[in-house]
């Protein structure tokens, strides 16, 4: 592989290796073991939420009813948790099962009502809020069983539990949409969706799966995050929709479809929490730190343009 | 008066490089006052390359632009404006829920007072300048209710109302019927004798000789010559554009139809088709005639399952298919090669491999699990098979040629192994040395005991392929013709005269 064509390749992982220098030239405890997987395991749930909403850009869609479904799982993940006598793996079943079904309602809103993605992503948003408040009313719910407990806080091997499901998911999202036909289908519907129709793709169906894959992603990042926090309430899930938008496109996944992949969702989600980390580190007020984390967002986008057009 | 001695424009020895490939090498183009300059080349000859350049939006690696006798130092698409260089490309860039006067002005509006648009005033200049070129055409009207030609001249006239004297038209007759075609040629000699030069790019040899005053030709980046339209002849010209001398234009033989594959009855959508009813048997090439309009597509599309159908049943092979729609068509073994290739046809961002089994995922693969190794096998074959340029599995098919990737769709249905070919306008907008391909593939398909079904606007293909022609008029089927039919009886039961049999 020659340079060129290598910089072209890993223009983003070079941008996310650039920033761990400079941090690690300030504060050289970054480069601590610890440190460091404590930064990918923060940054576990937001991967696998954002890998659903990779895979929903690809289609030229937009799910911003992630957030909340995080929450409605959570919510019921907590509720046969806390209020039933249910076994805790029927708790992550329900909870599973609820981010399909948002995901279920939404694909049909999108594929057959023909409805823009945003328009009803942006509806079951609302929806799904409102029925995770009707289920929890005005109490949380906190002091979940240790084997529940286990999928947020759990160590395997040295590493932790939300770490080995990233990167369990996150090896099946890349093989998914790599060597799947539906994978495959996934590009071309975002690619140009006329042409897949006229080529005998079942569009509506694909696209129906993508959301409910979605979903289930989402879903999953919610219960990672109750089982870590042994708690849940009704802002659990709003904060990941936006960087779960903003992740794929810094790792070059395009907002109109067809272009991208999970790899740069990674990295695009790391670049964020080492920064986050970085500046925690670096006792960088909370005040600065949004402003911070805006401009290397918009950073690290320009450099990788940059060195597109440099070496094209 | 200008002087007519002196060209409005040189390219010099313009050179381009693309990673892997020398899309122009020196070549030289020059245009006078009143002239049309007809630029002619094969797919991926680097017209389009040689006009972007033209127009600023890339820029060369060596050569000279010089205007009016002087050499630019800087140029860009602004300079380029500027200096009254215009394109009119075959994609068309006017909004259409807008009127006609508002597309000619778009970003140049006349105003009052510098913020109240004058609307008097710019329908006012807008109809004089359609009057002009001879098409007044009713400036309150959002584009989208012209005709493409209209269209067409809507951007001719935006072009001239940015004072163009160098006008660029791209492939300008590839849409247009026989009459509208007439109209244009009409503005274009209109526009010569107010001095405007006159670029045009075609890939209908017929056009050149009505229409042309020079042809350069162009093949593989160079400039292989320039010719006086009254000094040369058409098998001169496409010599030099091909390299190689091409004897059949058209290399159908009849051969002995078989059993019916298709067999279509009564066939109505509900807002164009109107009782059609035809049939096609194995190793039969059926053409489908008629003026832009008069149903072709739409008879095709709903065949495929694209439109629905209100009324009539479809056979194919022998059996009644109640409900049809893509996926069940593609299983049934029918391929659509569509009207629009861009819209329709290709995956623009995708590399060519997986364009080409797009359309045969689950043949291939039926377990759902895709096989790299089987993909680029299946895809490099039909590459080799229609000589795909450049071969490169890997490509995006953004990057290929207009021939290129429509050798891409045929191979993306040959894929899929069908019996049934449906193609709609298979060589539009592609150059003399990919059409005498395709025709002689489709032959070849068809002798192989394949059921074709040809959709074409152009007659000569029409009649040089078809084994028996239907003439489509107003969304019905109005006269069956075998082969042989002259030209003449075809077009006037196309344009709706009676008593065709």
């Amino acid at each position: 592989m020659t340079l060129k064509s290598f910089l072209l390749r890993f223009s983003r992982l070079l941008a996310l290796v650039l920033l761990s220098m400079v941090v690690a030239v300030l504060n050289p405890n970054f480069l601590k073991i610890s440190n460091l997987i404590n930064i990918v395991r923060q940054a576990s749930p937001q991967i696998i939420i954002s890998a659903g909403m990779t895979i929903v850009l690809l289609t030229g869609g937009i799910d911003l009813s992630i957030g909340s479904v995080v929450t409605l799982a959570s919510i019921i993940a907590g509720y046969v948790l806390t209020q039933t006598k249910l076994h805790w793996s029927i708790a992550i079943v329900s909870a599973l099962g609820s981010g399909l079904l948002c995901g279920l309602v939404s694909g049909i809103l999108v594929a057959k009502v023909k409805l823009p993605s945003a328009i009803a992503t942006y509806g079951m948003l609302w929806v799904g809020r409102g029925l995770a408040f009707a289920i929890m009313g005005a109490f949380p719910y906190f002091g979940f069983p240790n084997a529940f407990r286990y999928i947020g806080r759990g160590i395997l091997l040295g590493i932790p539990v939300p770490i080995w499901i990233m990167v369990a998911v996150a090896l099946v999202v890349y093989l998914f949409l790599k060597y799947t036909t539906l994978g495959k289908s996934i590009y071309a519907v975002g690619a140009n969706p006329y042409a897949a129709k006229a080529s005998g793709l079942r569009v509506d169906r694909i696209l129906i799966y993508t959301y409910m894959l979605s979903g289930l992603l989402a879903a999953l990042g919610g219960i990672i995050l109750t089982a870590r926090l042994n708690a849940v309430d009704q802002d659990i899930g709003a904060p990941f929709l936006l960087p779960a938008i903003a992740s794929p496109v810094m790792g070059g996944t395009s907002m109109t479809g067809g272009r991208g992949g999970i790899g740069g969702t990674i990295i695009g989600t790391l670049i964020m929490t080492v920064l986050v980390n970085a500046m925690n580190l670096l006792r960088i007020s909370s005040l600065w730190q949004q402003f911070a984390i805006g401009l290397v967002v918009v950073l690290a986008v320009w450099l990788d343009m940059w060195i597109k057009k440099k070496t094209a | 008066m200008l002087a007519k001695d002196r060209p409005l424009l040189e390219m010099r020895g313009i050179s381009k490089a693309f990673p892997g490939v020398q899309a122009l090498d020196k070549v030289d183009l020059d245009l006078y006052p009143g002239e049309v300059h007809v630029l002619v080349g094969e797919n991926g000859a680097g017209k389009s390359t040689l006009m972007k350049i033209l127009a600023g939006a890339y820029e060369r690696d060596a050569g000279e632009i010089v205007i009016d006798g002087e050499v630019q130092a800087h140029w860009n698409p602004a300079l380029a404006k500027a200096h009254g260089i215009a394109m009119v490309y075959q994609e068309f860039t006017l909004v259409p829920y807008r009127n006609v006067a508002e597309n000619i002005f778009l970003g140049r509006e006349k105003t009052r007072a510098g913020f109240f648009l004058d609307k008097r005033v710019m329908h006012q200049e807008a109809h004089s300048l359609m009057e002009s070129m001879g098409v007044p055409i009713d400036t309150r009207l959002p584009v989208m209710e012209l005709g493409v030609a209209q269209q067409q001249m809507v951007e001719i006239a935006k072009a001239l109302s940015q004072e163009a004297r160098i006008l660029v038209l791209d492939e300008p007759t590839s849409a247009l019927t026989v009459r509208e075609i007439e109209q244009l040629f009409e503005t274009i000699r209109r526009l010569k004798a107010r001095g405007v030069g006159i670029i045009y790019i075609s890939h209908r040899l017929e056009e050149l000789f009505i229409i042309g005053d020079r042809v350069t030709v162009l093949r593989d980046g160079q400039r292989i010559g320039t010719r006086r339209v009254a000094e040369t002849n058409a098998d001169e010209v496409i010599k030099m554009m091909v390299g190689r001398e091409i004897k059949d234009l058209f290399p159908r033989r009849y051969c002995q139809p078989g059993e019916v594959a298709l067999r279509v009855q009564g066939l109505c959508t509900h807002d164009k088709l109107r009782d059609v009813s035809f049939e096609v048997r194995f190793g039969e090439i059926v053409g489908l005639a008629g003026l832009v309009g008069s149903g072709r597509t739409e008879t095709a599309r709903a065949i495929f399952g694209l439109d629905p159908r209100t009324a009539g049943t479809i056979e194919v092979m022998g059996k009644k298919v109640d409900h049809i729609d893509p996926p069940r068509a593609v299983e049934m073994g029918i391929g659509l090669l569509p009207e629009d290739r861009k819209r329709d046809g290709i995956f623009p961002i995708l590399p060519l491999q997986t364009n080409v089994v797009m359309a045969s995922l689950k043949q291939l693969f039926p377990r759902g699990i895709l096989n790299p190794k089987k993909e680029q096998l299946e895809a490099g074959k039909y590459v080799k098979q229609l000589r795909v340029s450049p071969p490169d599995l890997a490509r995006e098919v953004q990057y290929l040629s207009g021939g290129n990737q429509q050798k891409v769709v045929v191979a993306k249905w040959l894929c899929t192994g069908p019996k049934i070919f449906i193609f709609d306008e298979p060589t539009r907008g592609i150059d003399v040395g990919a059409k005498a391909e395709i025709h002689a593939f489709m032959d070849q398909l068809a002798n192989e005991g394949n059921a074709i079904l040809m959709i074409s606007s152009e007659l000569p293909e029409i009649l040089g392929m078809s084994d028996r022609i239907y003439v489509m008029h107003e969304g019905s089927i109005v006269g069956e013709f075998p082969r042989g039919t002259d030209a003449e009886e075809i077009i006037r039961c196309a344009m709706g005269a009676k008593a065709c049999k």
